[in-house]
């Protein structure tokens, strides 16, 4: 550690000879002590399609003040109102005709006379109402003849949207981010991108957001944020979604123009995509039970079925390229042949909720669209009216970042250096940390953080060589949300390239509760039980653990090539949403729907390159 | 052919003017606003065709009118002739009860009008400020807030043994006279934090549950003795609790920005709530006797 040993000479010279405390205060726990909950993708009206199927009335001041805390009241007629106010959230509506049809409707002049306006007008007209909304569904695919909104309109509304965000930003208590949503789709394949910007209004303003309409190439939007940051010195970055309604093109093997991804492409996705949004109300996207046959808990709320323009029906090859799994393993093979790998993501959820209201929760669950807030028809009416049935649309997920402060600069930051992680809308508190010298009781000390952010390097880092003849060590520790579900266990995933440059996984129990063992054959651990009861749709911290942690040693690892880990935590099982809405509204539960749920957070990985 | 022409109507300007009730009497019964076989070509009407036709809004639309070109206002009274005469066909045909795109679109843009989001309430006086903040001081009260260092012992370490573990701790802190600073020496690693400075209980709560945080914020300021044990999820808590700042209700000074935000937001929803009730009031609401006996009409008007 060549390069800590002058800051303790220093240290010991100037500062703690000196005087008893350090001149400037913070530098005695400098790094991030707290974790911040929030949503990075939420619509309101201004999206095309929220307005379309219902939301004409709750706006992004709403959602803000929803998720503070405040009480709303949904599109069903029923308050309601979040148990714990959420710590930040990104408003990111459809840049494609963004706020354009509820301004249409009312004849805004910022809308009107329009070529859109006129278009649209014309469908009204003709009794053919439909056709506006497959308008906005056309922009994200085919913008040569869905042109966007004139420059001067889509200025002024994205002034609105991005003032609006800062009104509602409160440093230290609440960051509201400033927020759009890149929404291309080929052939019906979903590329999406929630855009988030470090900046205030002020810098966010100057340049419209860039949309579909400017182009369906991701390496165009990239190359717009970087033009965004030359022009204004900004900060902005991309948060891609739903892999798994792609078809195989979100971390794909060739460029949209046909060609092989190569190093430009790598390194242009680095630059803009940290991080991923691995779940949300659309499916669950860490694993897959085809890539991932020996992970008895692959098999998650996935979506697997076809694209999101339901165009095309899933095939296996798809896979690898849809999930994050597959994806940081891919990243490593690219790695190796393009010398920078396009992949290395940290991982987020959200819940790409589209009707104002953020609510990931199983308990407090109010849907996507307005026709999947709670009611005794949800289960059984399908997405949109024309998408999937209902009843799986998944109650997942939070964005979880660790950070110093609640501000817009810290939080982002964050992001950007993936200290963060996801969950399926449980707040389970979980600390991952790489090194090579961690002491094996290192989690027992009260302080033990010193020693892991001294020692090693958090969620989201990165490894390389280390002493000779040892492998990296883990710390993990995570809490059960306080006011939630016991923690059945905690897992290490790992994967890696083997010398020939094929990736492989593992999927490894470090931690669990208590009375377990692992079968010697399997070498699968016990299942952690059930405690549901679906006929009142409870269930009983009886089982499991309040928090678990460990530092687990790689028993497998090869110095020599390329590994990511990143750590899963499981809860024992509770009613999903279903469960509760079975009782609620005292119905069946739908076929095929879940009685249970085991709600979990994923950890960004930790990156070991040789 | 465009069917928003309606709205550049003059009637909907007396809205826009604030003569609301007036309009909506109109727009239930156009016929008696507007003679349907004259149009009328003066400076008014042409003045306010300018206006909405550029949405500029000035004072000045006459001066505007009176800077045209003989060409140009043989061109825009073309333009209002035709507009007229379409609409008011259109109003013949019975469009704007008939299709119901139309009518949606109507009952929206009334919403929007009665939202007032084209003249927004800038009238705020200080009278106002003052009597908001005495009705609604409460809703801005700075929330209660301890600081406090704890001893955490482990259920999932110790399990049963815990609570007996806890009170033996307690004693042993008390004892000691264990201060503040010398918390980390005792008890078991928390997953969150050791101390918490000036916190409110609704931080306290994400990291104790919420049950928990509600009896710390019951406990009595002691500066030296140890309390406890509390039961989080997580295990047992003895507590040393320093300092309880009481909620506290701000000065209008401090809130000023806040209350005028919020009053604002208030009329604004109050008018609207006003204009729609006075719209439904005009009307007798009457209702299949069958379905009347399933449900109850809130809107109904009094009888």
């Amino acid at each position: 550690m060549p390069i800590r040993l002058p800051g303790l000479v220093l240290g010991l010279l100037f500062g703690f000879g000196a005087v008893a405390d350090p001149y400037s205060t913070p530098v005695d726990s400098d790094y991030p002590k707290n974790v911040y909950w929030g949503d990075t993708h939420l619509h309101t009206r201004n999206s095309a399609d929220a307005y379309s199927l219902g939301n004409l009335n709750l706006t992004p001041t709403d959602a803000f003040r929803f998720a503070q805390g405040q009480e709303l009241i949904a599109h069903n007629g029923m308050r309601v109102q979040l148990r714990r106010p959420l710590d930040f959230l990104v408003v990111s509506d459809h840049a494609e005709y963004l706020g354009g049809f509820y301004r249409f409707n009312l004849d805004d002049s910022l809308v009107r006379g329009t070529d859109a306006a006129k278009k649209w007008q014309g469908f009204v007209d003709a009794g053919e109402t439909a056709k506006v909304y497959a308008t906005f569904v056309a922009s994200m695919q085919d913008p040569e003849n869905n042109p966007p909104l004139p420059e001067a309109s889509r200025r002024a509304i994205w002034e609105d949207v991005a003032l609006t965000a800062d009104e509602h930003n409160k440093p230290g208590q609440f960051t509201a981010f400033i927020g759009y949503e890149w929404t291309a789709m080929i052939e019906g394949n979903n590329l999406h991108r929630v855009v988030v910007y470090r900046d205030s209004a002020d810098k966010a303003k100057q340049l419209p957001p860039f949309s579909a309409q400017d182009s369906l190439d991701p390496r165009e939007l990239w190359k717009s944020l970087a033009r965004y940051e030359e022009a204004t010195g900004g900060e902005v970055m991309a948060i891609a979604h739903n892999g798994n309604l792609s078809n195989g093109m979100m971390f794909p093997s060739v460029s949209v123009d046909g060609n092989k991804i190569d190093r430009a492409y790598a390194e242009l996705r680095s630059r803009w995509e940290q991080i991923y949004e691995v779940s949300q109300v659309k499916g669950d996207g860490e694993s897959h039970p085809t890539l991932s046959p020996n992970d008895e808990f692959a098999d998650f709320e996935n979506w697997d079925w076809d694209n999101i323009g339901r165009s095309q029906a899933k095939e296996d090859w798809m896979l690898k390229h849809e999930y994050a799994r597959g994806a940081l393993k891919l990243g490593l093979e690219y790695e190796r042949t393009l010398g920078v790998n396009p992949y290395k993501v940290g991982l987020i959820a959200s819940t790409d909720g589209h009707n104002s209201i953020s609510t990931p929760e199983e308990d407090n669950f109010f849907g996507k669209f307005p026709e999947s807030e709670p009611g005794p028809e949800r289960m059984e009416n399908t997405l949109a009216g024309r998408l999937w049935e209902n009843w799986r649309i998944v109650a997942s997920g939070y964005a979880a970042v660790w950070a110093k402060d609640n501000t817009r600069e810290s939080i982002f930051d964050a992001m950007k250096r993936r200290e963060v992680y996801a969950t399926t809308g449980s707040r389970i508190s979980v600390r991952f940390f790489g090194g090579w010298s961690y002491d094996t009781d290192a989690v027992d000390d009260a302080n033990f953080l010193d020693a892991a952010y001294s020692q090693g390097v958090p969620m989201g880092g990165d490894l390389t060589t280390g002493p000779e003849n040892q492998a990296p060590k883990f710390i993990v520790s995570a809490a059960k949300d306080p006011d939630g579900a016991n923690l059945d266990r905690v897992q290490v995933i790992k994967g890696w390239l083997d010398e020939q440059g094929d990736s492989h996984e593992k999927v490894y129990d470090v931690v669990w509760s208590k009375d377990r063992k692992l079968d010697p054959e399997t070498g699968r651990l016990e299942l952690v039980g059930n405690t549901v009861d679906a006929e009142t749709a409870t269930f009983e911290n009886s089982i499991g653990a309040a928090q678990l942690a460990t530092v687990w040693q790689d028993p497998d690892f090869n110095p020599k090539t390329r590994a990511f880990y990143y750590a899963r935590v499981l809860e024992i099982p509770r009613p999903r949403w279903t469960t509760i809405d079975a009782v609620y509204f005292d119905l069946e539960i739908p076929e095929g729907a879940p009685e249970t749920i085991q709600d979990r957070a994923y950890t960004s990985p930790i990156w070991y390159t040789p | 052919m465009n069917w928003l022409g309606w709205v550049r109507e003059p009637i909907l300007h007396f809205l826009l003017l604030g003569l609301g009730l007036f309009i909506v009497y109109s727009w239930l019964n156009p016929d008696e606003a507007i003679d349907s076989r004259v149009i009328e070509i003066n400076r008014e009407s042409l003045g306010q065709f300018i206006e909405f036709r550029t949405r500029s809004f000035n004072d000045n639309a006459g001066e505007k009118l009176d800077s045209l070109s003989p060409k140009a206002l043989s061109d825009l009274v073309d333009q209002y002739i035709t507009e007229e005469a379409l609409y008011r066909r259109a109003l013949n045909y019975g469009m704007d009860r008939q299709d119901y795109v139309i009518k949606r679109r109507l009952v929206q843009k009334m919403e929007f009008l009665a939202e007032g989001t084209t003249s927004p309430v800038n009238t705020l006086t200080s009278a106002d400020l003052e009597q908001f903040y005495a009705q609604h001081q409460a809703d801005y009260e700075v929330p209660a807030a301890v600081t406090f260092t704890h001893v955490f012992i482990s259920v999932d370490r110790h399990g049963s043994a815990s609570k007996s573990m806890a009170l033996e701790m307690l004693a042993r802190l008390n004892n000691r006279n264990v201060r503040f600073d010398q918390a980390p020496n005792f008890g078991d690693r928390f997953p969150y934090q050791l101390n918490y400075v000036e916190k409110t209980q609704d931080e306290v709560g994400g990291h104790f549950g919420r049950v928990m945080a509600g009896q710390l914020f019951d406990l009595a300021v002691e500066q030296q003795a140890w309390q406890g044990p509390l039961t989080s999820a997580f295990g047992e808590h003895l507590v040393l609790l320093t300092r309880k700042q009481v909620a506290r209700i701000p000065g209008l000074d401090e809130v000023r920005n806040q209350i005028a935000t919020e009053l604002q937001r208030q009329r604004e929803t109050e008018r609207k709530k006003a204009v729609i009730d006075t719209m439904i009031s005009e009307f007798e609401v009457k209702i299949d006797p069958a379905l009347e006996a399933k449900i109850e009409i809130r809107l109904k008007k009094p009888s």
